[in-house]
């Protein structure tokens, strides 16, 4: 048994109304969503605000609003709920991935906005977001902004983000209808962090792949490939560049950069349609 | 002989309450004035205490307590007494408790425990038990001679040795001379966590009067009883031990835990009520864990397939104390070679000390460890004859009423039949058609499975009891001490107890709850023995009872009581059910029209005692080790990616002769939950360490496998061969379903690519490793393919 911390604990109704408490404790506070990593956190002592800001009571933020072009995710909105949601299909590879987040029990509580803004290297939506040029609209005391998500994370937990700023929405680009993708995952077992997550889109010719797990943030390389063989060829040699695995509890930097082969072909096959 | 109740799918009788949420745990307990307790663990795996200052926790506000070793200068162990409340002159493990500070909430206990100083002069720590074994090797206990101890284990003073059991059979020199093949090989075995669902917790209450009660997470509230009186010198009868449901104990709330700290932790608060409750993260540093084994095995086999000699030497990692680990190292030792006649045997079996989180028991009692070792064994010898490796077992099984086992005892003549288990497994898995095969351009399958045995480890003197007392409804009430861990003892016994007394089902009340005061005796729930041992208990307090209610009844009716039967509640008059009366109306005595009663509240008692088991020779080891041994065989099908090294079960086949199903839908939840806690373990459980601590005491990095996980299917076989002196014929399953998984695995992983598993988890960077190792063009061949070179 050990019990959380005493700190005090916010609801506010508004955005705006969280932005301010927000600046009030600012460096103190911690915005609280799904809390699926917080809480842990909490209790652990890895983290020690003197306030949580829940923003769970802040309609706007509950939202999954659906426009032509894209959809915005409000960061309090659930995995479950995205699962949930038949239009979020189409949002592939993001949508495959939501569905690998930890398990079945934890996605009716955890956020995807808490997926990144804990900034692990390890998120698993953190790849798939990248290939797909997601944008992440924030709202803070001096107004609001958007980071593109390949500039959101800036080391192991870190983000771009401002002590009293908090993330409204994510904001993710419909994908173009003759786009190819996929996300793989490995893992100890069914429900684990990843040991190394990997998401893939192609458009025409020009093919993205994001890695997770495998660097201090998740790392994305571009070519241009019109075949399977062109594009593992261009992928690999430009993802032995940017992937820098550790060995941890999990497993060994050696069994990462292997994976990061194993994850390119299993996605490339796919896209391109089960060549070799 | 029909049954109205055994052999049937009855629910479970704690289902609702359980699944409900209403059942009691032992966290569930609140006192009047209690206080909390929290633990300060050690940083170091192997440290001297210097000194101790608790001042500046003491003087923080709602702190009652700060107790250190010297405060409680008593030494534990059910073996071996080589365990302290507290450490004392050393810390022996990362994680081991020098401290507990007791205050009014558990926020000012936490607070005040990062405040206690403890000066530590670290020492060189033994992690590994072969390296324990060298001559030089930092020593865990200085003080291994002074111990009190059990007179069959004989710890070594001067070394890390706790015992070396030894079974010596015919002559093994001579053996391994007559075989025409000899193979060696060495296997192991990581320790490993019970993961059991519910953390360790204890309250207990040491009242003024020097009356002591204590709640508690425990399988065995009876051994906490006695082993509390014994280590702390209160007189038994002032100790009362309740036991609520058990959230899973497995082994691992076998014995004495954290009770005897709490106990004293309350004595020395002011005599009012302590609760400990482990975290998660505690649960993993500072409560016991499973042994890890290192093996070695030389068989010597004739050209035909005859086993004609097998020499194992077993290394079990105990961890800082000797606790149940002497004794699985016991149990491993006289069940070392496994379910086969072997003429010439030498088995040392040592249990070692190392500086890590002790072992206890874990289910299945160091068998699943053993024939991990001894199945993978077989399949391995087999190839090395061109024998096919069902073919090979069957030649060697022990046969029922013939063979000497390896303890020099004959096989009972009702003891069931390996032969039967393991020819139905071979059948439903296909053996010798779906043998190892490719199913895409990385992925194989194969099949494999282990067979194994085993008996309950208890002592020759083992004993349980049971009371029925009837009730003015004429309902019973059943009291055994068995405990409710999930495992579903208490269903299958209000059966017997319905069955016996001719009562609906619905009518016998079992107490889920235990309580030393009001609860019949048993010796532990442990070693799937409750079910032969309570069970047979059941049945005599059931006929005890019945012969009551038919006499009383035979005074009604002016007959013999052989004349009456009992049908559903009512006592009728064999031929003519119109002359009947109502168990109900004979219960609390028996009322004539004119007032005038006879008789009074029927109280059935019945026991058992465990019969034909002796003392082993110190020597040999040689004598009857067990009341009854169950054979099983089990087999997977699995599927390897070679890209990943990941290993998916796909499906589990068993079978066992448990001579009868009392309950099939428990036996058949047994079998699954048994068969995926194993597949768990060979798959992904290890407690590892970096730098003499542990790495993964959490969840986050201890992986259990989750419903996912889960294999698709499952087909699970009942022989019934029945053991004549078991109740209804059965024998005890619930650690069985473990044993032949991970060997199975490993088996089936050979036949799927040929390499070969020696040391588990089975984890998919352990066997990409292997394959490098053993397979490297099969995995070269599979990249290549994918265009994937330069690695």
């Amino acid at each position: 048994m050990i019990s959380l911390p005493s700190l005090s604990y916010h609801r506010p109704r508004t955005i705006e109304e969280a932005v301010s408490l927000l600046k009030m404790y600012r460096g103190e506070a911690r915005v609280l969503a799904g809390g699926t990593d917080l809480i842990v956190d909490l209790r652990a002592r890895a983290k020690t605000p003197k306030h949580v800001v829940d923003i769970k009571g802040i309609p706007e933020l509950n939202r999954i609003t659906h426009f032509d072009d894209a959809v915005e995710v409000g960061s309090a909105v659930t995995l479950a709920e995205i699962l949930r949601d038949e239009r979020m299909i189409m949002y592939q590879p993001l949508y495959t991935a939501v569905g690998m987040i930890a398990d079945r029990i934890i996605r009716f509580r955890a956020t995807l906005a808490g997926n990144i803004c804990n900034a692990s290297p390890a998120a698993d939506s953190a790849p798939a977001l990248l290939v797909m040029g997601a944008e992440v609209k924030v709202v803070g005391p001096a107004g609001r902004r958007i980071i593109p998500i390949s500039e959101f994370f800036t080391g192991v937990k870190r983000t771009d983000l401002e002590p009293d700023e908090l993330v409204e929405s994510i904001r993710i680009p419909k994908p173009p209808s003759n786009a190819r993708s996929g996300f793989v995952k490995f893992g100890r077992n069914i429900e684990d962090l990843a040991i190394v997550n990997a998401a893939a889109m192609l458009t025409g010719r020009r093919l993205k792949v994001s890695y997770g797990s495998v660097a201090p943030t998740p790392v994305m390389v571009q070519v241009e490939a019109e075949s399977y063989g062109e594009a593992v060829f261009k992928v690999l040699s430009e993802a032995s560049k940017a992937v820098k695995p550790i060995s941890d509890v999990r497993a060994s930097a050696e069994y990462r950069h292997h994976l990061v082969n194993v994850a390119t072909a299993k996605l490339l096959m796919k896209i391109y349609g089960g060549e070799a | 002989m029909s049954f109205k109740y055994i052999g049937k799918p009855m629910s479970r009788i704690d289902g609702w309450e359980k699944a409900g949420g209403t059942a009691i745990y032992a966290f569930d307990i609140e006192l009047p004035g209690m206080l909390y307790a929290k633990l300060v663990r050690s940083p170091y795996p192997h440290a001297r205490i210097v000194e101790v200052d608790g001042g500046d926790a003491e003087r923080q506000p709602g702190v009652v307590r700060v107790v250190f070793g010297r405060d409680v200068p008593y030494k534990l162990g059910i073996y071996v007494g080589d365990r302290d409340v507290l450490a004392r002159e050393k810390a022996l493990w990362s994680g081991h408790p020098v401290a507990a500070v007791v205050a009014e909430s558990l926020e000012a206990a936490e607070k005040a425990a990062e405040l206690v100083k403890v000066k530590y002069e670290p020492l060189d720590p033994v992690l590994d038990p072969l390296e324990a074994l060298k001559p030089g090797a930092p020593i865990v206990h200085e003080r291994l001679g002074e111990y009190r101890r059990l007179p069959v284990f004989k710890p070594i003073p001067g070394t890390n040795i706790a015992n070396i059991f030894r079974l010596v059979r015919g002559n093994i020199e001579r053996g391994l001379e007559q075989a025409d093949l000899v193979v060696e090989n060495e296997f192991s075995m990581p320790m490993v966590s019970h993961v059991y669902m519910e953390p360790m917790t204890v309250v207990a209450h040491y009242r003024r009067d020097g009356q002591v009660e204590v709640w508690t997470s425990a399988q065995s509230p009876f051994t906490v009883r006695y082993l509390t009186s014994v280590s702390l010198g209160i007189p038994l009868q002032n100790i009362r031990v309740h036991v609520p449901y058990v959230g899973g104990g497995f082994g691992g709330k076998a014995g004495l835990n954290f009770e005897p700290l709490v106990i004293l932790l309350s004595k020395l608060s002011g005599y009012r009520p302590v609760k400990l409750s482990l975290s998660r993260e505690e649960n993993f540093t500072s409560a016991a864990v499973r042994v890890g084994l290192h093996a070695r095995i030389k068989t010597g086999v004739s050209g035909d397939g005859v086993i004609t000699a097998e020499e194992i030497r077993y290394v079990f990692d105990a961890g800082a104390y000797a606790d149940y680990a002497v004794n699985v190292g016991r149990a491993a030792g006289y069940a070392g070679v496994g379910p086969y006649e072997i003429p010439n045997v030498k088995v040392e079996s040592y249990t070692v000390y190392t500086n890590k989180t002790y072992a206890t028991a874990f289910r299945g009692f160091g068998h699943m460890e053993l024939h991990w070792c001894v199945e993978r064994q077989m399949d391995i010898v087999a190839r090395k004859l061109g024998m096919d490796p069902v073919e090979f077992r069957l030649k060697n099984l022990h046969k029922p009423g013939k063979s000497i086992t390896a303890t020099g005892v004959r096989v009972r003549e009702d003891a069931g039949r390996p032969d039967k288990c393991l020819k139905a497994v071979a059948e439903a898995l296909g053996w010798g058609r779906t043998l190892g095969r490719q199913v895409s351009p990385w992925k194989y399958r194969g099949v494999g499975l282990a067979m194994f045995m085993k008996g309950p480890a208890q002592p020759p003197s083992s004993a349980a009891s049971a009371i029925i007392r009837f009730n003015e409804d004429g309902s019973a009430t059943l009291h055994v001490g068995t405990t409710e861990i999930g495992q579903g003892t208490l269903t299958a016994l209000a059966q017997l107890a319905a069955e016996e007394l001719g009562i609906p089902f619905e009518m016998v009340k079992v107490s889920t709850v235990k309580d030393t005061l009001f609860t019949s005796y048993t010796w532990q729930t442990v070693g799937s023995r409750s079910l032969f041992m309570d069970g047979n208990a059941v049945i005599m307090a059931a006929r005890d009872a019945r012969r009551q209610i038919l006499e009383r009844a035979a005074k009604v009716f002016r007959a013999e009581p052989s004349d009456l039967e009992i049908v559903e509640g009512v006592v009728r008059v064999r031929g003519k059910p119109w002359m009947s009366v109502a168990v109900k109306d004979l219960a609390m005595g028996y009322t004539y029209p004119d007032g005038t009663s006879i008789g009074g509240p029927v109280i059935g008692r019945g026991w058992y005692i465990a019969r034909h088991m002796t003392n082993l020779d110190p020597e040999t080891g040689q004598g009857s080790p067990t009341i009854f041994e169950t054979y099983g065989c089990q087999g997977v099908e699995v599927e390897v990616d070679i890209l990943t090294g990941e290993v998916r079960v796909l499906r589990v086949v068993s079978a066992f002769d448990i001579g009868k199903a009392v309950n099939p839908l428990l036996v058949e939840g047994q079998i699954v939950g048994g068969s995926v806690m194993a597949m768990s373990i060979a798959l992904m459980e290890e407690l590892k360490y970096g730098e003499g601590r542990m790495l993964n005491p959490n969840l986050t990095d201890y992986k259990v496998a989750r419903a996912g996980d889960i294999p698709w299917e499952f087909k699970s076989i009942i022989v019934e061969t029945p053991q004549l002196d078991g109740p209804c014929g059965a024998r005890g399953i619930g650690e069985l379903t473990m044993i032949g998984v991970p060997a199975a695995i490993g088996n089936a992983i050979y036949n799927a690519i040929g390499v070969e598993i020696r040391s588990m988890p089975l984890s998919g960077e352990h066997l990409w490793r292997e394959i490098q190792r053993q397979k490297p063009s099969l995995l070269r061949e599979a990249l290549d393919k994918l265009g994937v070179s330069g690695e």
